[in-house]
This record gives C-alpha cells, structure tokens and sequence, in this order.
C-alpha cells in the first residue's frame, strides 16, 4: 500500500486490496456481533441480578434486527424516508446516543473535583496548561483566568508565609522570599491597564500552546504509533509475533 | 486558623448530587437567558472562514459529515455555519458521510434547514450523495468517478439524472474529485485523517476541517504542515465562523454556557485542592 501511494499506475491493485479490506471488515462485524451474543447468553443462563441487563440487549438486538428487515421489506430501505424504522432511529437511538455522551459532563465535572491535585509537577502544569486553554478559549475567559491567577497567587504566597512560621533560620528565611515573591507578582496588576493586557494575552496564548506544544506532542505521538503499528504490522506477518494465536 | 481549616476540609467533600446540579444550572440558565459575549477569533478558524470565502459562483464543495448526535452540539452549527457562507455564495453542496446513518441523518437535517433559508433548490444547488461504509476504500473508489461508489444519490435515484451532476461533471460526464473545489470535513472519529491522508495528499482536493474539541489537538499538526487550510474545533471554532459570517447560531450561544461550565469546574478542581491542601496540613 505504501508503494502505491507512490505509484498510480498500481491503482487498481489498490482498490482491490481496499475492497478485501471491506470484505474483512464485514465478517469482523459478524463475528463481534457472534461474541457479544454469546457472551450475553452465557449471561442470562448463570442468572443473577445483572442478567436483567443482558436480557435488554439481547431483545434490543433482536428487535431492531427485525424491525430492519421489516422496514427493508416494506420500503424497500430501512431508511427510506417515511420508514418505521427511520423514526425509530431519530427518536429512539439519536436521543439516547446524545444523552449517553451528555452525561459525560457531568461525571467529568464531579471526577475533576475528588480526583485532579497538583500534587507533583507533572500535574501542577497539567492543572496551569488546562487552566490556560479551558479559559482562554471562552469568551471573557482572560478576565476570569486574571481573577484565578490573582487567588492562587495569594493562597500560595500566604501558605508560604504561614509556613515560615513553622521553621527557623535559613528554612524559615527562604520560604518568607517564596511568600512575598507570589504576592509581589500580583503588584503590577493592580494597575487596571495591566490586568487588562494580561487578561487580553491569555486568548492568543491559549491558542500559542495549542499550536506549539501541544502540536508538538501530537505529532510526536502520532508518528511513534504509525511506526509502531508498522513494526507490529511486520512482526505479525513474518510470524515473529503470535500472541493473537493463543 | 482551624476553623478555616476545617470549613476548606469540608468543601472537598460536596455531594456529588450537588455539583450536577451545579453543572446543569450553569448549563442550562445561560442558553435560556440566551446571552451572548464577545470573543477573539482563532487564526485557524479565520483561514477556515478565508477557505470558503475565496469560492466562485458555481464552485463545488463536498461535506462529509462523520458525526453523530452525541457530537453535533459542536459540528452541527459548523455544518449550518458553511452551508450559509457556501449558499450566500451560490456555491454547488455535495454532501455525504462516512459515519453510519447518523452522520446522514444529522449531515441532511443541516442542509435542508441551511437550503430552504437560502432558498436552494435540491438536485440543482446541492445533491445529498449519502452513506457508504468502507472508510478508505470509499475515498479511492471515488477518485475514478463518484458513481463507482454512488450510482445513485440518498434518495434511490441514479446521480447523472440530476442537473447539478450535469454542471458539475461537464463534457467528460465524470464527477471525481477534480470538480471539487473545497472538501469539509466535519469530524468526530478517525476518518478526518484518513480524507487528509488519501484525499488531500494524493489528490490534492484543498480541505477545511470541523472537529469536536476532543480531537481537535491531533488536527493542529496538519494545519500547521498547511495540509487543512483552516481548522473549526470544537464550539469555539464553530462560534468563531458564525462571528465572521455575522450571525448568533446556536454556538455563539452555546460559548457562553461553555464559559460558566469551565469557570466552575476550574473553581470545583481549586476547591478539591485546597481541601487537600488543608487534609494534609491537619495531618
């Protein structure tokens, strides 16, 4: 396929090898459809309270299977547009695929709560480079992210301080420069003109790490995983590779 | 400074109830209240914008709507978004999809919506080619002529019994990806990357693209690389096109909404943090 892209003149090969693709794709599709029965029925017959679940899909399967043909039958295509089965699909199906990603909101809110701490570096920047993109993409997010900024800054500086309460000497001395360097950043934005400028940067810059670090990662990751896959590719067909045997 | 302590250990522990309940009414109160606020456009959703704007009367844009309802929130206003920039324009709209029946579905409810406001006759100003599986071997297919892929259009009828076939395809009768003028590719899965890499690369059709936000970031190295001449991503970037076309749709509403979600999961996350903080503190 790679010497193809290089080569028109191969063109038919390819097509034909993109049509076995199909082919392939096909009775994949049976068997996934094969194991996912199965496995529900195997299910149903060890029973339990969670066997309710796996009734719903099998008769969910089976119904629209044959409601399918029905409509194929009857309207010559199952889509067709005055079709049964067409309605069932547009407020049915597309309802409840929208409210399934919908939900995602909500448990992604409650999980960031319990679950994302700067507790090392790492995640620190995570945090601040999330913070930055989440907030310079929406707008007034640069007056909001100045308004974050100034908070955090004063949290920190004030737990730096309280803290040197708790040390003597150099320890002590070191962590009250940390406190009052946090909270003498805040000083130049207490100028309106300053706070403004900051706020108005945070939308390019937003933009700045979505197009320079972040490409950069991605287009890191995409090439280890195209090569990866070719590596892999090679070791399945010469055979080095047998794990999909056992 | 126990008591304050204390109070911040207590936050961390909201009831998970509450913080939807939070994130509903921060959805919800500012689409009802239907606000709209300013917002600097992305350089990529410009070139985007510049992409479509540069098409002639009776140029051809094909749109593959990859995208489900779980994704149209974001798309769908893209595709509505184009649609009227391509229409004001008396640009010719092929449309298909790579993405099961609900990228059809989703991808014709846009155009007859976007048709009937600009008054666009189907058949003669835009033609819905309609869904095919098989991904890449689509795309190859339809490099030789569109027909070898659909011999006839969504609605059952063969596509060169239609004027806009005609027009389009010219002297030769053979509609391929010659006659495409601009390609969008309005995405929510992989198959954006498989129209860069087969359509664009090989057959040099020029390519937008629109994705959801979630995907957005892997589709950066192709604008940079200039493979896509513009990039949509996610609500923003469809709130971006409406702000260059000149209309408040559905995104530009939806910004706003988006904005008081993340303020409060940005509050949610500093809240659990400081409790941490606090727990730690207590020992």
């Amino acid at each position: 396929m790679i010497l193809m892209f290089f080569m028109p003149q191969f063109a038919n090969a390819e097509s034909l090898a993109t049509r076995w693709t199909t082919i392939v794709w096909g009775f994949a599709l049976l068997l996934g459809i094969d194991s996912l029965i199965l496995g529900h029925l195997r299910k149903i017959r060890k029973g339990g309270a969670q066997s309710i679940h796996s009734w719903g899909l099998i008769i969910a399967f089976f119904a629209t299977l044959l409601w399918g043909f029905f409509a194929w039958w009857k309207y010559g295509n199952p889509f067709a547009p005055q079709s049964s089965f067409l309605w069932m699909f547009r407020y049915v199906y597309l309802p409840l695929d929208a409210t399934m990603f919908a939900l995602l909101a909500f448990f992604i809110a409650s999980a960031a709560y319990r679950a994302f701490r700067a507790r090392s570096m790492e995640s620190t920047l995570l945090l601040i480079a999330a913070t930055i993109v989440m907030m310079g993409r929406v707008p007034l997010g640069g007056a909001v992210f100045v308004a974050f900024f100034v908070a955090f800054m004063l949290m920190i500086g004030t737990y730096m301080l309280y803290e040197s309460t708790r040390y003597t000497g150099f320890d002590r001395f070191i962590r009250i420069i940390i406190g009052l360097l946090f909270i003498g950043v805040l000083i130049p934005l207490m100028n309106p003109s300053y706070a403004k400028s900051f706020a108005n940067f945070i939308p390019g810059f937003a933009d700045w790490v979505m197009q320079v670090p972040n490409t950069a990662g991605q287009r890191g990751i995409a090439l280890g995983l195209l090569l990866g896959g070719i590596a892999f590719s090679l070791r399945v067909l010469f055979g080095i590779e047998r794990g999909y045997l056992r | 400074m126990n008591a304050a302590v204390r109070i911040l250990e207590q936050l961390g522990k909201l009831d998970r109830r509450l913080i939807y309940a939070l994130v509903f009414l921060a959805t919800a109160i500012p689409l009802i209240l239907n606000i709209k606020l300013p917002m600097p456009v992305s350089p990529e959703v410009k070139s985007a914008f510049e992409a479509v704007d540069r098409l002639k009367p009776g140029d051809v844009i094909l749109i593959s709507t990859d995208y489900g309802p779980s994704s149209a929130p974001e798309t769908q206003p893209m595709l509505e978004a184009i649609l009227s920039h391509a229409f004001k324009k008396n640009v010719k709209v092929l449309l298909m999809t790579h993405w099961r029946f609900e990228g059809l579905i989703m991808g014709i409810e846009g155009i007859d919506k976007v048709a009937k406001k600009y008054h666009k006759e189907y058949g003669k100003d835009y033609l819905v080619l309609g869904y095919r599986p098989g991904g890449t071997a689509v795309m190859i297919g339809m490099a030789e002529d569109f027909r070898n892929i659909f011999s006839t259009d969504n609605a059952g009828k063969p596509l060169d019994s239609y004027p806009i076939y005609k027009e389009i395809a010219g002297d030769d009768g053979v509609l391929n990806y010659k006659d495409i003028d601009l390609l969008v590719g309005l995405e929510a899965g992989s198959i954006g990357n498989f129209w860069i890499m087969i359509v664009n690369a090989r057959y040099k059709v020029p390519m937008i693209m629109g994705t959801t936000a979630v995907i957005t970031p892997e589709f950066f190295a192709f604008y940079q690389s200039g493979q896509i001449e513009g990039l949509l991503g996610g609500l923003k970037g469809a709130a971006d096109y409406e702000t260059l076309l000149g209309v408040v749709g559905f995104a530009s509403k939806g910004m706003v909404s988006q904005f008081s979600v993340h303020v409060l999961i940005i509050l949610l996350i500093l809240l659990g943090n400081l409790s941490d903080i606090a727990r730690r503190f207590r020992g």
